[in-house]
């Protein structure tokens, strides 16, 4: 049943597909088909997981599972496998939550960094498991997380306006770390500035002038220190009115292209329709007055 | 989802995306010769097996493994105002494009797109008698002074705030004055029932997805709203592996491929962008970065290609 | 006595000459009927195809959009808008020798203004969405335009033309001259609108039809006007152009007056009608055709020639195509030769001025001009901007496909029928015209 189903998927997929399947029908017996079928019997495909942290503000940590696989030589993500997230301890492992892939492969998961327990170094031992299906070979991958924190401040003096990252970790400054700065795009964050943290773990860049932010003028300012072999990925946000104010455009004026017509346009054919038109009324009118008159007369 | 792991997972996609990106640069570089070949294999489809999220085992052309269009339902009045305080724009690098093809095969399976209707065309380009030829990939320019939308009697194709030029295939009467009227050639029709996959035939359809294709209707290139709706980059953009196609909003002056993400103002002054057909006044909101600095000589991609499609640019040569 | 039942003797005579038109009709002309309706058949087929498979049974492609339908829909709507304008400033200015041309042309006007819409609805790609074109209308299209312009024109000619009629319908219903059968009578009393001849009437009649004759000038204008500008508003080269109106006003009164002259001459050698059609009114026709054509030869002259002269490129690349013996070239030239040079040269001698002569040259006109409307269309559709670069031949060159052609042949045949049977129905010579010629 399953299969004749994946056969059918298969038809649904693509013009020419359908037109070599049906070539392969008209060609080849019933039991030629099936036969193709059985060839067809999947061997499992090696899947690979990786997993980050991301640090994010206050006591959040969020996991992402990406898993892929190769497929024709190439990491492609894996849509629609459950992931399921551990935080493996000595005695036991504590299952943390767990999430399908989307469609770029990736699961994810928010945890409170207070709800983990840290081991003797201090760092979170997180993990994440696919266990595997008929298609694919199961895939983990664990990482070690310290925990960290970072603060972004935005300063505004003299016109002079200024970004700064402090990073730390356990209450103590965190040197000579790289930090990037982004304001948030619809499609992706654009770099404005990197910066090392000095001896207080203190990172700043200037912000760039001319950016356009919302109506408000609000911009989503993010600092990150990325994937770090201690820390994951620790990042602050910052919204700041820093941007251009964007003004609201609406196209919907009345232009030629639009969906209403320009006043001098609709009057003027509204104008020769009530002419034309009235114009006509009046002979047919006419007419009809005609031969109800003849009618009279006759 | 929380705004953190959005943000992270665009950070993941970069990531991925450079990834893939820094392979296909890799690969231009020990540039092998039978990179042609492939061109060839992907366009007859590679079947590959994947498991949907229902459990099922099915094969699919590849490029399916990577996205499958999840449209989420929109109204009627979203599909025609556009997303919100978006302004689509779209730069391709035509120094980086060497004929791959990818965003053609890309965008013919998302659209469920028979070979004979592409929404995305790659042409070979020469501006002048002694120039050098070279690719171009046309997408519908989305025009701001759109020719096609003021010829519309029905309002079947409309312009949104969002920039968007999209066309509402269940209004559209098929009286192709549209088609006329773009100088670009843009708009494909449905000379014949469209081959709609039978399971995509109760697709949730709106003027964001275009899908299924309806027979005696005009469709053509619709930058992929139901995917920018969901912060995701046009499939054309994401299957490019010499990222040439940058994609982003104006209103906020970023564009992206991917993984490169530029300000857009500043790559188009850079760059030197233009707009084609400039001269004819209809706006575009599709920049091209001009041929120089070529990765690759348009010339290798014909040596690659057979006898008899290599005919069709001789005019060119 | 009514008016409509005392006949002069012209008028005697030609409800006479009716008789003829009513006999009853013979094997030849049965042949010919049954041959015009295997064509609309043939047609209706080819209609059935394509709203069935849909339009990939015709020749056109994403390039060539719009080809022999569009192409028959420009031909035949301008013949009627022609016919139209020479029947009413004929009427409107009581031009003497118009009488007998006045219902011919209205007759023209009439029938190729539904046959020809019937063409850009073929070319349609959803029949079933029609009504969209008045529930979602946008003013800003000229197809919008064209829609409001042509219903209203059809509304105008058919008026103007029963206008025409009316006063015929009387006389048929009161005549004891000839042998009409009962369905006929009745047809004519309803027709008639018991118009009786009184001088009030008569005023009536004479002031509604004056003034439709009227405000079909401008509108025929504007017709033209509309449906030029369909072409005229896009981009393309040789469409946008300032000439493409007037030169497509001035070709088409040309070819609805060659449509005219051949019906002319068919009825007069048909039914006898040399007194009524006479050798003058082929020539005074022919004069006008001249005038048409001369100055559709300068348009087109002067047209190619900016297009040539300056370098623009791409109209230089559509000019090329139409100018070529290898593409276009052939059909251009003999399409001149036909609708423009033999014409003028042969009716300056004058001795060529015989209703023969001139109706061989009419029709030659009348299809030279649907050639000069296929080159209007199509060209510019094969030249877009763009390099085409597609594999598929029928991407790259339009060629019409058996429907094209049948619906094509099944629109001609529309009109012979239409001509064929009104004779049955109506005198080709108003009767009520030559009411004061003896009084």
């Amino acid at each position: 049943m399953k299969r004749s189903n994946s056969i059918f998927r298969l038809l649904t997929f693509g013009y020419w597909a359908k037109a070599l399947l049906l070539a392969l029908l008209a060609g080849l017996p019933g039991s030629a088909l099936w036969a193709q079928e059985e060839e067809e019997e999947p061997e499992q495909i090696s899947s690979r997981m990786s997993l980050s942290a991301i640090q994010g503000d206050e006591d959040k940590l969020t996991l992402k599972a990406l898993v892929r696989a190769k497929i024709d030589g190439r990491f492609t993500g894996l849509q629609g496998l459950e992931v399921v997230f551990f935080s493996p301890s000595d005695t036991l492992e504590k299952e943390l939550g767990r999430d399908s892939t989307d469609m770029d492969g990736i699961a994810s998961l928010s945890v409170s960094k207070s709800a983990l327990q840290a081991d003797t170094g201090g760092a979170f031992i997180l993990k994440a498991v696919f266990e595997g299906n008929a298609l694919f070979e199961e895939s983990d991958d664990e990482i070690a997380v310290t925990a960290a924190g970072m603060a972004l401040e935005a300063m505004e003096e003299d016109s002079v306006r200024t970004l700064v990252a402090t990073l730390e970790s356990g209450g103590a400054p965190v040197a000579e770390a790289d930090v990037y700065f982004y304001v948030q795009g619809a499609f992706s964050p654009l770099k404005i500035g990197e910066a090392t943290t000095d001896e207080e773990g203190m990172a700043s860049v200037e912000f760039p002038a001319g950016l356009p932010g919302d109506p408000d003028g609000n911009i989503h300012i993010i600092a990150r220190l990325e994937e770090d072999e201690t820390f994951g990925t620790v990042e602050a946000n910052v919204n700041k009115a820093w941007g251009r104010k964007l003004e609201a455009s609406h196209n919907q004026s009345r232009a030629l292209w639009s969906s209403s017509p320009p006043l001098w346009l609709l009057l003027t054919f509204i104008t020769l329709l009530v002419i034309i038109w009235g114009h006509y009324l009046e002979v047919i009118y006419k007419l009809f007055r005609l031969r109800k008159k003849a009618a009279a007369e006759g | 989802m929380s705004e953190s792991s959005e943000n992270g997972r665009r950070d993941f996609l970069k990531k991925g995306a450079l990834g893939v990106t820094l392979a296909a640069w890799g690969q231009l570089v020990f540039s092998c010769s039978h990179s042609g070949h492939e061109h060839v294999a992907e366009e007859q489809g590679d079947i590959v097996k994947v498991l949907t999220p229902d459990g099922q085992l099915v094969e699919v052309d590849r490029s399916h493994l990577k996205h499958v269009h999840h449209v989420h339902p929109v109204t009627y009045e979203e599909t025609r105002e556009g997303v919100p305080g978006k302004k689509f724009v779209m730069v391709i690098d035509l120094a980086r494009c060497t004929n791959a093809r990818k965003c053609v095969s890309a965008c013919q399976k998302m659209h469920h797109l028979p070979p004979d209707r592409e929404w995305l065309t790659v042409k070979l380009m020469k501006d002048s008698e002694d120039g050098a030829p070279y690719w171009f990939p046309k997408t519908c320019f989305h025009c701001d002074n759109p020719p096609c939308v003021k010829v519309c009697p029905v309002d079947a194709t409309f312009k949104r705030d969002d920039g968007l030029v999209l066309v509402d295939n269940t209004r559209c009467i098929g009286c192709k004055f549209c088609m006329t009227a773009c100088p670009y050639s843009t708009r494909v029709f449905n000379w014949g029932e469209p081959g709609v996959p039978a399971d995509m035939k109760t697709h949730f359809s709106s003027a964001e997805s275009s899908i299924p294709g309806q027979v005696g209707t005009v469709e053509k290139c619709d930058f992929c709203p139901d995917m920018a709706r969901m912060g995701k980059l046009p499939d054309c953009v994401t299957a490019c592996p010499n990222g040439a196609f940058f994609f982003g909003d104006q209103n906020e002056d970023i564009v992206t491929n991917g993984s490169e993400t530029f300000r857009f103002s500043e790559l188009i002054a850079e760059r030197s962008a233009y707009r084609y057909g400039e001269d004819l006044g209809t706006k575009p909101r599709v920049y091209y970065l001009p041929p120089a600095g070529r990765i690759e000589p348009a010339e290798k991609s014909l040596e690659e290609m057979p006898e008899e499609r290599r005919k069709l640019y001789e005019d060119m040569l | 006595m009514m008016k409509t039942a005392e006949l002069n003797k012209k008028q005697t005579a030609i409800l006479q000459a009716l008789g003829a038109q009513l006999e009853k009709p013979g094997m030849l002309y049965r042949l010919w009927v049954a041959l015009l309706l295997v064509l609309i058949l043939a047609g209706t087929y080819g209609l059935y195809r394509q709203i069935l498979i849909g339009h990939v049974v015709t020749g056109m492609r994403d390039n060539v959009v719009w080809g022999y339908y569009i192409a028959n829909f420009i031909y035949f709507i301008g013949v009627s808008y022609g016919a139209a304008m020479l029947a009413a400033i004929l009427y409107y200015f009581k031009v003497p020798w118009g009488r007998p041309i006045v219902r011919i042309a209205a007759l023209v006007a009439f029938i190729t203004g539904i046959i020809g819409p019937v063409f850009i609805l073929l070319c349609i790609g959803r029949f079933d969405r029609l009504h969209y074109l008045f529930i979602h209308a946008r003013v800003q299209s000229p197809i919008t335009w064209d829609v409001m312009v042509i219903s209203t024109y059809l509304v105008g000619i058919t008026v103007f033309t029963y206008l025409l009629l009316i006063k015929d319908f009387a006389i048929l219903r009161d005549t004891s001259l000839l042998e009409l059968s009962s369905w006929r009578r009745k047809l004519y009393t309803a027709l008639s609108l018991r118009y009786k001849g009184t001088d009030e009437q008569e005023g009536q009649i004479d002031h509604s039809t004056k003034s439709m004759a009227f405000i079909m000038v401008p509108k025929v204008i504007l017709a033209f006007a509309v449906l030029s500008w369909i072409f005229g508003m896009t981009l393309r080269p040789s469409w946008n152009s300032t000439i493409f109106g007037p030169a497509y006003v001035i070709s088409s009164v040309a070819a609805g007056i060659g449509l005219i002259i051949g019906l002319m001459w068919v009825y007069r050698r048909l039914y006898g009608l040399e007194e009524y059609i006479t050798g003058l009114h082929f020539r005074n026709m022919a004069f006008i055709l001249v005038i048409l054509v001369a100055a559709f030869g300068y348009f087109t002259f002067s047209e190619y020639i900016t297009n040539w002269y300056s370098s623009g490129k791409w109209e230089s690349a559509v000019t090329a195509k139409v100018l070529s013996f290898k593409e276009f070239g052939w059909a251009f030239h003999l399409a001149n030769l036909f609708a423009i040079v033999l014409p003028i040269v042969i009716i300056a001698i004058p001795r060529f001025r015989t209703p023969n002569i001139i109706a061989l040259l009419s029709l030659l006109l009348v299809v030279a001009m649907w050639v000069r409307r296929y080159l209007t269309v199509v060209p510019p559709l094969e030249t877009p901007l763009l390099p085409v670069q597609d594999a598929r031949p029928e991407f790259v060159h339009y060629s019409a496909t058996w429907v094209e052609w049948a619906l094509v042949l099944a629109g001609a045949a529309t009109f012979f029928i239409f001509f064929t049977l009104a004779p049955k129905l109506i005198s080709v010579i108003p009767i009520s015209d030559y009411d004061k010629e003896t009084r």
